[in-house]
């Protein structure tokens, strides 16, 4: 048993271990889940000292690194395939800091605290599960074991319209994901295993186009269209939910208000990120032609996502749909970097994928904290408290320059890297959206405006200062951002080689759009 | 063509099992009158280990071939519903412990059926299949209708009957064409005679075939022929429901199948026909099925509504008509008889206790008996086929063996359905946990030693097969392998 096997399971483990203690033991249960998400964390930073950046995986058997590979269900060749290449690495190691950290956003919860925390650690399970594996029926077991968790999560834990909200969340994605399944159903007929000559669910294998079936390179076509456009198409709704893609979003603004804090900030950490881990797995890499054709359509969404997100979060009164739909906008940097197709752009994208799921746990967090204290969000009806909660003010003054992309900070090079990719390619396109960035800016600066400055509302001036656990969750955040702002280096080195890889795939694909069409 | 008719000890070897099940209700009647004591507890147990000798015996004596002048046929998939059937008995007879405690008569009952459903899966001879589907029917219309002085259940047992008359006797209609068109009755016989059918009788080939259909799709409860359903799993006793919607759908399900394999010639014409037949029904089928089930709040009526949107799912497997597409059949017949059999005995649970099956009695279920609710909710999303449980990789095979078989608009077609039936499964585990009553009380419930062992027993499998399906598959790819591979002795 290797190292990710231990990282994916001991949550799970931990989870049934917890079904034995007493539920009155609300802090044992706490302080056990912590120590259960503690480990799990410990062995992915030491994973990082571990990684050869050298190794780039993405579509090569052989460089992807802990490899651990069973057989699973002969009978259709299901193996539990496993392993981390640059595009996975840095979520999973995020996955694990977040969780651990989430348990002590969520030391307040009172209502059954057991079924909570054995909820999310099953749902830390299916994250790190997502992330690291490379099977495509393990992928998407992972990816389905995710959602009961976060219905439950959401649906019992969360605000006043909790119960619509986990529905709509469960059934946006189990749309996307029931089409994933019969993608997953078709290639597994059309990628032959040329070793065994017997078909397979092996993602690695079905990204080398030279085992795709005569029949899924050209001659296959549903209702007209060429069957490459179709599962590409599938697959990208399947994604597009999770990211959320514009006008596939309009779950997100409702999971997020109702969730409680911790979820929201694995919801936005973590789940969105998986629709663009997604989109380069398995899009980019099984589809690079696909990929290539269509990259024009991903840009355009891309843009519509930072500034269609940017405008609505201007509008918001409640303080987390604020930052609910920055995640929508700041997803689309994301989107625009890939869809360049340039080393710099693809590079960017990622690292705004790993850079936004630390700046919006930070600000789902602060959102948390002043919830508690003065149980509304609204962003109208505080006002002047900055002298109040000086240290509180602090760290949002951080965490809202990082997410406009103040140099420095780790969202700066992200955006800056996915700018210089994608005018490269669209020069358009980045131009429309770089207003994005100023939008951001004036919507974050007016919210701290109106909250932080002005004249003291009367109703908060014994408001109570952020306290300890707080802190304790929201610094390793706050150090990660200026770090990664000031010396990207070390992500970089880990990405950038499976990156620039994958980038070469799509760019020059083995087998090219001309053969098959609309 | 029978000129003499002789038997041999092969062929009541082959019939051990049926006879076993038979002599053993003589037996039971037997006993159940001269026995003086009331209580009917080692009766019961006598009849589940009678029932499940009788599996047993039957898959020990369980040469492939055809017996009694091609009439009777053994293979793998007819001993795996005999002992599936066996199985669900058992599960039934341990459900209905504690409401029939007194009444040898109900496990008689029990046990005719499951004796027609063995003679159902076995047979391979329109006479014998229609005796089959008559045992079936006839003990199952006295046990729809076992609470005489309930309104309901008398409804339900009238509705039963009446389209049972009916629908069998369409079918009979059907079988006399086929008759008309080739004087045969044995399945291997009609395939043979029906190669060389000229193309003017085509015409009468397909409305027999239509009217047929009639008598499946009754069994199987499938549209058209669905809408006894509802009111009869509405009124019948709760154990008897769970019962009735798995072994008999199982039991038409494999006389559809042994029909379309083994008396159906590969002729493109009707192989055509009868696709777009099945394509339809089975679109139909789900889609009403989920439907209907949207709105209902008596958890009987939608989990009746729900399985007939199963029905469905299963149902697309005859548009592909390949080992593969019977695989996936069979295991997911297995995954259903789990998950089915366990969501219906949490529904009697809760019956017993309020009286009530409606939607109202599961508020803050999840409170009040977190072990019941969180089982009850495992069987729930299973039968939505969520991942990692058995109700998934039921659904991953069929859809697997509808890619396989070209049917990929009735794949999607299938997995949107998937989506729309998670609607009210959710809706029932929404009401345990997610809605509350502030107001009230709520005290925690003791659960039952019984149904906690049983819900256990159910459990355990829908997530075992889930994960480790290896085995299941491997056992049921051989079993349909000798179900394809038989040929008659001629």
């Amino acid at each position: 048993m290797g190292v990710l096997t231990i990282i994916t399971f001991f949550p799970l483990v931990g989870a049934l271990v917890l079904l034995f203690i007493p539920k009155e033991q609300k802090n044992f249960i706490r302080w056990l889940t912590a120590a259960t998400t503690f480990i799990p964390f410990l062995l992915a930073t030491w994973l990082i000292f571990q990684y050869d950046g050298t190794k780039i995986g993405v579509n090569d058997p052989n460089s992807f690194q802990f490899v651990e590979r069973y057989n699973w269900i002969n009978a259709f060749n299901i193996q539990y395939y496993v392993g981390v290449d640059g595009i996975s690495f840095p979520m999973l190691w995020l996955t694990t800091l977040l969780s651990f950290l989430c348990i002590f956003a969520s030391w307040n919860i009172e209502k059954s605290v057991k079924g909570y925390m054995m909820l999310f650690l099953l749902l830390e399970t299916g994250m790190v599960g997502t992330f690291i594996a490379l099977d495509f029926f393990l992928f998407y077991v992972f990816w389905e074991i995710m959602l009961l968790p976060m219905y439950f999560l959401i649906g019992i834990w969360g605000g006043p319209r909790r119960i619509y909200a986990a529905i709509k969340f469960f059934l946006y994605t189990l749309a996307g994901s029931v089409l994933m399944l019969l993608v997953m159903i078709v290639l597994y007929q059309n990628v032959i295993d040329p070793k065994t000559g017997k078909h397979t669910f092996d993602m690695v294998l079905m990204m080398n186009q030279a085992n795709h079936s005569e029949w899924l390179v050209k001659s296959g076509t549903f209702w007209g269209y060429g069957i490459r456009y179709v599962l590409w198409f599938a697959l990208f709704i399947g994604f597009a939910i999770k990211v959320p893609i514009f006008p596939f979003h309009t779950w997100l603004p409702d999971a997020h208000v109702e969730a409680p804090t911790a979820i929201s900030v694995i919801l936005a950490g973590i789940l969105l990120k998986m629709g663009t881990y997604g989109l380069l797995r398995i899009n980019y890499a099984i589809f690079p032609d696909t990929s290539n054709y269509f990259c024009q359509f991903l840009a355009i969404l891309g843009v519509i996502n930072i500034l269609y997100g940017a405008f609505c979060a201007m509008a918001q009164k409640d303080l987390k749909k604020l930052v609910a739909y920055s995640s929508i906008s700041h997803m689309g940097y994301v989107l625009l970097g890939m869809s360049s197709l340039t080393v710099a752009g693809i590079n960017g994208g990622v690292l705004q994928m790993f850079s936004h799921g630390v700046i919006t746990a930070m600000l789902f967090l602060l959102v948390g904290v002043v919830y508690d204290r003065a149980h509304h969000r609204e962003i109208q009806g505080f006002g002047g408290i900055g002298a109040v909660v000086p240290i509180y003010m602090g760290m949002t003054a951080i965490a809202f320059f990082a997410s406009l992309g103040l140099p420095g900070m780790s969202g700066f090079i992200a955006e800056v890297l996915v700018f210089l990719g994608s005018y490269q390619t669209w020069p358009v396109y980045t131009m429309i959206a770089v207003f994005g960035i100023i939008i951001t800016a004036a919507y974050l600066l007016w919210t701290i405006q109106r909250i932080f400055f002005g004249p003291l509302n009367e109703k908060y001036k014994d408001l109570p200062e952020i306290n300890g656990r707080e802190l304790f969750t929201l610094i390793p955040l706050a150090a990660i951002t200026i770090l990664v702002g000031v010396y990207p280096h070390p992500v970089l080195n880990i990405i950038s080689g499976s990156l620039n890889h994958l980038i070469e795939v799509v760019k020059n694909p083995l087998i090219s759009v001309a053969t098959y069409g609309f | 063509m029978v000129s003499e008719i002789s038997f041999t000890t092969n062929d009541f070897l082959a019939v051990s099992g049926e006879l076993t099940l038979a002599f053993s209700i003589v037996f039971l009647i037997l006993w159940d009158i001269f026995s003086k004591t009331k209580n009917r507890l080692t009766f019961a147990v006598v009849t589940g280990l009678l029932i499940f000798l009788s599996a047993a015996v039957s898959i020990l004596n369980s040469d492939v071939g055809h017996y009694f002048s091609n009439t009777f046929k053994v293979d793998g998939v007819s001993d795996f519903i005999k002992l599936f059937s066996a199985v669900v008995g058992i599960l039934a007879i341990w459900l209905s412990l504690p409401r029939f405690q007194y009444h040898g008569e109900y496990y008689i009952l029990l046990a005719s059926v499951i004796f027609g459903i063995f003679i159902v899966a076995s047979s391979a001879d329109f006479i014998v299949l229609i005796l089959g589907l008559e045992t079936v029917s006839i003990p199952s219309y006295v046990l729809a209708g076992y609470f005489r002085t309930d309104r309901k259940s008398g409804e339900a047992a009238l509705k039963y009957v009446l389209y049972g008359a009916v629908s069998v006797g369409i079918m009979l209609f059907g079988f006399s064409l086929i008759y008309g068109l080739t004087g045969e009755t044995t399945f291997t016989a009609i395939k043979q005679s029906l190669t060389n059918l000229s193309k003017e009788n085509h015409l009468l080939m397909l409305v027999s075939m239509i009217l047929m259909m009639a008598g499946f799709g009754y069994k199987i409860a499938s549209v058209p022929f669905h809408f006894w359903c509802p009111d009869v799993y509405e009124g019948a006793p709760t154990p008897m429901t769970a019962f009735f919607s798995v072994a008999p759908k199982a039991a038409g399900f494999i006389a559809l199948s042994r029909f379309l394999i083994d008396a159906v010639p590969e002729n493109d014409w009707i192989t055509y026909n009868w696709q777009e037949l099945f394509w339809w029904i089975s679109v139909a089928t789900m889609t009403l099925g989920n439907l209907a089930a949207l709105p209902q709040t008596n958890l009987k009526r939608l989990l009746a509504y729900s399985s007939i949107a199963q029905a469905g799912y299963i149902f697309t497997v005859f548009t592909v008509n390949t080992q593969e597409s019977y695989t996936a059949l069979s295991f997911y017949l297995i995954a259903y008889l789990f998950m089915n059999l366990g969501a219906f005995a949490v529904v009697d649970w809760i019956e017993r206790q309020t009286g009530k099956v409606t939607l109202e009695q599961y508020k803050g279920y999840g409170k009040k008996n977190p072990f019941v609710a969180v089982l009850f909710s495992i069987f729930l999303f299973s039968l939505a086929g969520l991942p990692p449980l058995a109700g998934f990789i039921g659904k991953f095979l069929i859809f697997k063996a509808l890619l396989d078989g070209n049917q990929l608009v009735l794949a999607v077609i299938s997995v949107i359905n998937t989506v729309i039936s998670l609607v009210y499964y959710v809706k029932i585990i929404r009401e345990m946990f997610l809605t509350e009553e502030p107001h009230q009380e709520i005290e925690e419930e003791k659960t039952e030693l019984s149904l906690k062992w049983f819900l256990i027993v159910c459990t355990l499998p829908t997530i075992v097969f889930g994960i480790a399906f290896n085995p299941a598959i491997n056992f049921l790819e051989t079993a349909v392998q000798s179900f394809f591979n038989t040929t008659s002795q001629f």
